[in-house]
């Protein structure tokens, strides 16, 4: 599950998953809602995001971050994912003006009130964007 | 405990627009608010304050921890925040300046007067639109760069745009540090920080960038608006965007680099988005190096958007029209340098960081080219799309109290969030329309997110920073047509 929060200055998001790969899977939902909205984005190609960080905390975060640099430096939206030996695979596509709704671009995920908990149902994870 | 646990920050008031934070705890320093008694009870609702507080704890802070009456809560540093740090024993951060290196506004004078723009606006908002893109995937088939030329523009900035064929030797003149700060370092900015700009310049981005058609609804001063082409009644054009992918990229870098600098000189964080490194330290230099090259990539992207604007105005007035576009001035407002300032009476080297201030030099001051050593430097103070923009003149109380800094827009009021569902039910394309103002944009999500509702009214912001004697009012400006991401 993940939803946007309220921040003065830019975005605000809160997801939850039982584990692990299905938080990675919230963030994609996420990163290509902000981006794209409701757009339809087909799993045409695979970007492989290798998970760095000393703890999960970490690679979660960077994760989100690797999402923000591929949509930017080649236009690559991303659709679903799935974990692979220290690393994820994003499946998407290249951002199509014809069939992508250009919603917001995103310049950054920011460490400010960065938030990553385990609860009793799972993982809980805060994040500001900067648009 | 996490700084945001803790109740928000006292404030003592000073003067009608003056306040202050007194230091307490971990604060090296007071925090200085510039607001009206009204703003300040909107800071009430979010963290800003704590943000100007948390600011006031950096080692080598020099005078107070700064507010501009368009702050708002950001991430790390407030948004309108001023900081100034000792070269010996203070810090840079790179959450200081912002992922947006070197955003900032440029305005363009036109020779044209409203009535003769009108007519055919939404000829020229089209063609805006189409010569300067924006939103998601934004990118120029026709400008990219390979990594010597890159490298060019990273030492060059504007200078090097303007050698390329964007432009004129004499908008030079118009613009903070020509167009170019000393002390870029290519060699600093990363291939992914290349990668996400190498296509990007001439482009403006999405949030709260535009460019946008302006008049001159008032003049504060008719001889120095004339002086510099804003008569009343003109229309004019304002550009705000930064340093794009490169520059984001060039912030991300530096700051892990940061927070296992402030791990390793030891620099308590009251927040992690604030991580630093004391001035002297190789780790500084490194994103010293990277942040003015990032920041020259900003002054070209602004030269580049210039020049596709002059052809924009030419396709649909003519090449008189363009030729006759000059440069009123280009100014940064998320940047730290290396300046002068006289503090507790004495001369100092600092280094000021405005993370959403606009510089504004005094009359006089030995940086200002010619045209505007007589009335001080313009600070251009954006508003929202369907109210007003400034055009302000710094002064000396500003070199006196605030490091030569003022407000750099009205500043949000409401998130994006909030924004978007009191747009839902709304057309405000249409409204807007029905003003007058034209707006074409790469999405509906940008504009209900940048309604003028989610702002702060920016002739309450002015008259703020007018009242306390940082800068004079030049002009009002009123927008016609506005390209957005």
């Amino acid at each position: 599950m993940h939803r946007l929060l309220g921040h003065t200055a830019d975005l605000r998001a809160e997801l939850s998953a039982p584990d692990f790969a299905t938080l990675c899977a919230e963030a994609v939902d996420l990163v290509r809602e902000v981006l794209v909205g409701p757009s339809e984005v087909v799993a045409r190609e695979e970007r492989r995001v290798h998970l760095e960080g000393e703890e999960e905390a970490e690679r979660f975060f960077r994760f989100v971050r690797e999402l923000i640099y591929l949509a930017d430096v080649d236009g690559f939206l991303p659709s679903t994912c799935s974990p692979d030996d220290g690393a994820v695979i994003v499946s998407g596509e290249p951002f199509d003006p014809l069939r992508h709704q250009s919603e917001r671009q995103v310049k950054a995920l920011t460490r400010h009130r960065y938030l990553y908990e385990r609860t009793t149902e799972g993982l809980r994870a805060e994040l500001i964007f900067d648009l | 405990m996490k700084a945001h646990d803790r109740g928000l920050p006292k404030l003592k008031r000073i003067d009608k627009f003056r306040w202050a934070i007194p230091k307490t705890g971990a604060m090296q320093t007071d925090g200085l608010v510039f607001a009206s008694a009204v703003q300040v009870k909107d800071l009430e609702t979010d963290e800003s304050l704590r943000q100007v507080a948390n600011v006031a704890c950096l080692p080598g802070i020099v005078g107070p921890s700064i507010a501009m009456p368009d702050i708002h809560w950001g991430y790390g540093f407030p948004i309108g925040g001023v900081a100034a740090f000792d070269p010996d024993h203070g810090v840079v951060s790179p959450g200081g300046v912002g992922y947006d290196i070197n955003c900032g506004v440029r305005l363009l004078s036109t020779p044209l007067a409203a009535e003769q723009v009108r007519p055919r606006l939404r000829e020229l908002v089209d063609e805006l639109f189409r010569t300067v893109p924006s939103g998601v995937g934004s990118a120029r088939s026709d400008v990219k760069l390979g990594d010597p030329e890159l490298d060019r523009v990273l030492v060059g900035g504007a200078a090097r745009a303007v050698e390329m064929g964007y432009g004129r030797a004499e908008d030079l003149a118009a613009i903070e540090a020509g167009g170019r700060l000393a002390g870029a370092d290519p060699a600093e900015v990363s291939k992914r920080a290349r990668d996400r700009g190498r296509s990007q310049l001439g482009t403006v981005g999405s949030g709260n960038h535009f460019v946008e058609v302006d008049w001159i609804d008032e003049t504060y001063d008719d001889e120095a608006a004339s002086a510099l082409g804003l008569g009343a009644g003109t229309v004019a054009v304002l550009i705000h965007t930064g340093s794009r992918g490169l520059g984001h990229q060039v912030c991300d870098d530096h700051l892990d680099a940061m927070l296992a600098a402030a791990r390793k000189y030891k620099i308590p964080l009251p927040d992690p988005q604030l991580c630093c490194a004391p001035l002297s330290s190789p780790e500084a230099r490194a994103y010293w190096g990277a942040m003015n090259a990032a920041a020259n990539f900003a002054f070209a992207n602004r030269q580049l958007i210039t020049f596709f604007v002059r052809q924009a105005f030419a396709k649909i007035f003519g090449e008189a029209v363009a030729e006759g576009m000059s440069i009123v001035y280009d100014v940064a407002h998320n940047i730290a340098k290396l300046e002068e300032h006289e503090v507790e009476g004495r001369r100092r080297r600092v280094c000021v960081h405005r993370k959403g201030a606009t510089r504004a030099l005094p009359p006089g001051h030995p940086e200002l080219a010619p045209r505007y050593r007589e009335i001080g430097q313009p600070v251009l103070v954006p508003g929202d799309m369907g109210r007003a923009s400034f055009v302000l003149l710094g002064l000396d109380r500003a070199a006196s109290e605030t490091f030569s800094s003022c407000c750099h827009g009205a500043g949000r009021r409401l998130s994006r969030h909030a924004a978007k569902k009191l747009a839902r039910p709304r057309n405000l394309v249409r409204e807007l329309e029905a003003q007058g103002i034209l707006v074409r944009a790469a999405s509906r999500a940008t504009v209900d997110e940048e309604m003028p509702d989610a702002y702060k009214d920016v002739e309450a912001v002015v008259d703020v920073v007018a009242g306390a004697g940082l800068a004079k009012k030049l002009v009002r400006l009123r927008p016609m047509a506005v390209v957005k991401g």
